[in-house]
């Protein structure tokens, strides 16, 4: 190993430089070594049983290699149906909630003052009361003699309750939205709070209208916080398998039902484990799309 | 400062966009008001209009022992998973800040990998791993698979503060002499310290009400979502809403008592 | 003094953390059993909700100065997926249906019942004795203690006499007010209504009939229901007025003072038993077969069968139950329990999860 002085002449440091590897590493090797090993490994092996097959009668995992589990999922429609209709709820979902998340953010960010910081940490409050509560009262709020119809018929929208609000995709739609809109205000509201102020009253200087600043501005800045936030809602909705249990209709079944059901009494553990790499890959891709996006909106 | 004066279609824009905001926050908490309501319904089957009002359920909390041994497991659950994380994130996070290694990207982007792949996917493969092993799973194994997103929530809040920090002022500590725990306490903790602090609370919170995963990992002890998951569906009862008010209650005061001390601090 | 922050001074730092995290995660599960002083002993279960209620467990635990844990899972599938998750070695004793027991027998993973060590199997009916589901090669791998029909409950509000016949869950009259069970076991009930003789033994071609009727009745139904409190809201909110269920729906309706009927429509029911079952890798087997004992005499099947208004699979409460109530839940006169076709794995099951799957989906 070459000790000799360090090549970087901007430093006046007189000590000898190891390699950066080997000064991180110290720091590093804790975290490397568990994800490694809870993380990196679980997911390998993962991928070794989505090759592998099940034996029902033995009520064993056959550990021989094989694609099976992975023809089913490209030749049986039934994969292909609830990943489409897993994917068009996840986008919807994340599309709303970047439309819901700019407003709250706006609010908290540029027209609250002193108590801006409270305003932000009521958002996360929500946060620390239960999921599967909050999805519960939503049942209660979307039902036929719910808050929500007793509303619309009370106010003559509606002549009679609508039981198109529970037991649907609509009901699902909703909660999601709900769920995970805090994961997009956070890192959409962290965005507003760096754009420069300075920035945005010499766009009003300039003579440009609200809503030119905010598309040519705002909204380029906002990018990165949007793509973390869009990652999180599409990936969680990707990976639910609670919510259409609870307020799921006949025809509700998303992917996580799917991945989770085998691995109840059907016991076809590598089916289930192939869906899920199937999964990863549709999660791989939504990541890489949503950062080009992220890169193009920045580098306008 | 004098700013361009506000045309009135501007201003209109804002108050609009504003209001929107405060309907948001409607949306967001129509459902905690909900739940809360509820907590006092003597009825059990949530039917709407309340027809009774009762403070029975909280006091049955009191006397329900699967429901507070829950309760605690996910205390405990959490506070060691938040302090595994706090420090095997935070030293990651200033591994990466200081010094380029090969593979820096590389551990980046597989640091990012718990928070971003669905709970589905992380809930299986550790299954499946803890299967592989023959590792039964119990609390542990639950607070493996928190404590492994634990840590990318706390590495990632830090590495992001750090950024924000100039690495110069680290360097120069040290040429004044100072040593490397020295350095680490008087100029890098202290500039980092609120990250590590909010990296730590948004990670508890995400291991407390922690479901996805958490389904695939337990063993013979519930956490609190766990416990809530097996009742919800049979023999519901308020009593689930009158524990879910009371965190809401207990999050609420917190959050306004870390707003008073710190702006006494400032 | 070392560096810490030196490459072997953080080793040795780091080396003390991972142990620091070692310790306390071992500390965690202490902190679990820290409600149990280490000379008692803990009963793990897995089971239905009811099968654990404290009014006949906390005497059993002071008879026996143990804990009795217990976690209920929703739905057939949860139960299967923590039980295999775990080979069989996170539980003591697991509450097994009729529908999964041949699974769990064929998974290696239970202990053969030696009925000498439990006194009170005198008391079971004796069509409990060697039932398919709890028998394999000769031996049993459990005993029943439990058993009810699937009947069909209906909202007296719509019907008002009971619906003679199971087409009232395939009927367009009630589009969109109707639920089924979310559960491949079901299709024995379509087959039931379809006129299948054997309803566990179905063919090809009578498969793909069935997979037919049930995508028919997709459209019709409000919802699939996954666990009882499910069905019963959606009954109370009247949201749904005719299903198949267990005897607890109907009585917890029926405890609410919601008008619930409760028939056996003429082409018949399928029916369950519930079983105790034991892991061979419990560590308290002779803890285990006391707790099955208990729960098929007198104490235990008063308890489970006023808390759950299931059937008991044993004679030893028939006298506290009393006449009426005895009739009611048809333990005098079996007869009933033989026209029941009783939960049993079909040979071709994994083609039924399949059907049920593609229908869901």
């Amino acid at each position: 190993m070459d000790v000799a002085q360090p090549t970087r002449l901007a430093t006046p440091s007189s000590r000898r430089e190891l390699p950066a590897i080997l000064r991180a590493l110290p720091l590093l090797s804790p975290s490397l070594l568990w994800l490694a090993v809870f993380y990196l490994v679980p997911l390998g092996i993962l991928l070794l049983h989505s090759v592998w097959s099940t034996d029902t009668v033995n009520m064993v995992i056959v550990r021989q290699f094989t694609l099976s589990s992975y023809q089913s999922i490209a030749t049986d429609p039934l994969f292909r149906d609830v990943a489409l209709r897993t994917i068009t709820m996840a986008v919807g979902v994340t599309l709303t909630d970047i439309v819901l998340a700019f407003p709250i953010a706006y609010l908290i960010a540029f027209r609250l003052g002193r108590l801006k910081t409270l305003a932000f940490m009521l958002v996360l409050v929500p946060l620390w009361s239960s999921y599967l509560i909050r999805a519960y009262a939503w049942k209660t709020i979307l039902g036929l003699d719910g808050v929500l119809n007793s509303f619309l018929v009370a106010v003559h929208i509606l002549s009679r309750p609508s039981p198109a609000f529970l037991y649907s995709n609509l009901a699902m739609f909703i909660t999601f939205t709900h769920v995970w809109l805090p994961f997009m205000i956070l890192p959409v509201y962290t965005a507003l709070e760096k754009i420069p102020r300075s920035l945005l009253e010499a766009a009003g200087d300039l003579g440009a209208p609200g809503w030119r600043t905010f598309l040519h501005v705002v909204l380029p800045l906002s990018v990165p916080g949007i793509v973390a936030g869009a990652i999180a809602t599409f990936s969680l909705t990707m990976g639910d398998y609670i919510t259409p249990q609870l307020l799921g209709g006949p025809d509700s079944q998303l992917v996580g039902n799917v991945i989770a059901s085998q691995f109840g009494v059907t016991f076809n553990w590598p089916l289930g484990a192939a869906f899920s790499a199937v999964v990863l890959v549709i999660v791989a891709v939504f990541l890489v799309l949503a950062n080009r996006v992220g890169a193009a909106g920045t580098a306008r | 400062m004098m700013q361009a004066p506000l045309s009135p279609a501007d201003r209109l824009g804002r108050g609009a966009v504003a209001a929107a905001g405060v309907l948001v926050y409607l949306f967001l908490y129509l459902p905690l008001v909900i739940l809360v309501l509820f907590s006092f319904d003597t009825s059990t089957i949530n039917g709407w209009p309340i027809a009774g009002w009762t403070l029975s359920w909280y006091q049955k909390i009191g006397l329900d022992d699967a429901l507070l041994a829950a309760l605690r497991n996910s205390l405990t659950v959490g506070l060691e998973a938040v302090s595994i994380a706090v420090v095997l994130g935070t030293l990651a996070a200033l591994a990466i800040h200081r010094y380029r290694f090969p593979g820096r990207e590389v551990f980046l982007f597989m640091a990012t990998l718990p928070i971003v792949l669905p709970g589905v996917v992380t809930g299986i493969a550790m299954l499946l791993f803890f299967h592989f092993f023959n590792i039964d799973l119990s609390l542990t194994t639950v607070l493996i698979g928190h404590a492994t997103f634990c840590i990318v929530v706390v590495l990632n809040n830090v590495l992001a503060r750090l950024v924000r920090v100039p690495k110069e002022l680290a360097e120069a500590a040290g040429d004044l002499g100072a040593n490397a725990l020295q350095t680490f306490w008087h100029v890098t903790l202290p500039s980092i310290r609120t990250a590590v602090l909010s990296g730590a609370l948004l990670a508890f919170t995400l291991s407390f009400d922690e479901v996805v995963v958490t389904f695939f990992l337990t063993g013979r002890d519930n956490t609190l979502p766990m416990e809530i998951w097996g009742r919800l569906r049979i023999g519901f009862t308020p009593e689930l809403n009158a524990i879910a008010s009371l965190v809401i209650a207990v999050s609420v005061v917190l959050v306004i008592a870390s707003q008073a001390a710190l702006r006494e601090q400032a | 003094m070392t560096n810490p922050l030196s490459r072997r001074g953080f080793l040795e730092g780091a080396a003390s953390v991972a142990g620091a995290a070692a310790l306390s995660a071992t500390g965690l599960d202490a902190v679990a059993e820290a409600a149990n002083p280490r000379d008692q002993r803990t009963l793990n279960l897995i089971c239905w909700a009811g099968y654990n209620d404290p009014s006949f467990v906390t005497p059993f635990e002071k008879k026996f100065n143990c804990k009795v844990t217990g976690i209920n899972p929703n739905s057939s599938d949860e139960m299967f997926a923590k039980w295999m998750a775990g080979g069989g070695k996170t539980y003591d004793l697991i509450s097994a249906s009729g529908d999964v027991t041949r699974r769990l027998m064929r998974s290696g993973t239970l202990l053969e019942v030696d009925v000498s060590k439990i006194p009170n199997f005198k008391y079971l009916f004796p069509k409990f004795h060697w039932p398919a589901w709890n028998t394999m090669n000769g031996k049993r791998y459990g005993v029943s203690f439990t058993w009810g029909p699937d009947s069909l409950i209906y909202d007296k509000g719509t019907f008002s006499s009971p619906p003679p016949s199971w087409g009232v869950l395939y009927d367009k009259r009630y589009k969109g007010k109707l639920s089924t069970a979310d559960n491949p076991i079901t299709i024995a009930d379509v087959a039931l209504y379809l006129g299948y003789k054997d309803v566990y033994n179905l063919n090809e071609k009578q498969l793909m009939q069935v997979k037919k009727t049930l995508l028919a009745q997709k459209t019709l139904l409000r919802f699939y229901w996954g666990s009882s409190t499910d069905l019963e809201n959606a009954f109370i909110h009247h949201e749904v007025v005719a299903s198949n269920a267990w005897p607890l729906m109907a009585n917890d309706l029926r405890k609410a003072k919601f008008p619930i009927g409760e028939t056996i429509p003429r082409e018949g029911a399928t029916g369950w038993a519930d079983t105790w079952m034991i892991s061979k890798y419990s560590p308290n087997i002779d803890l285990a077969l006391q707790w099955i004992n208990y729960m098929i005499g007198p104490q235990g099947q008063l308890g489970v069968i006023n808390v759950t208004g299931y059937s008991g699979a044993s004679t030893a409460a028939i006298p506290a139950l009393g006449k009426q109530r005895v009739h009611a839940l048809h333990m005098d006169d079996l007869s009933y329990f033989d026209k029941l076709k009783m939960w049993t794995e079909p040979s071709n099951y994994s083609e039924w999860q399949k059907i049920w799957l593609d229908v869901k989906g």
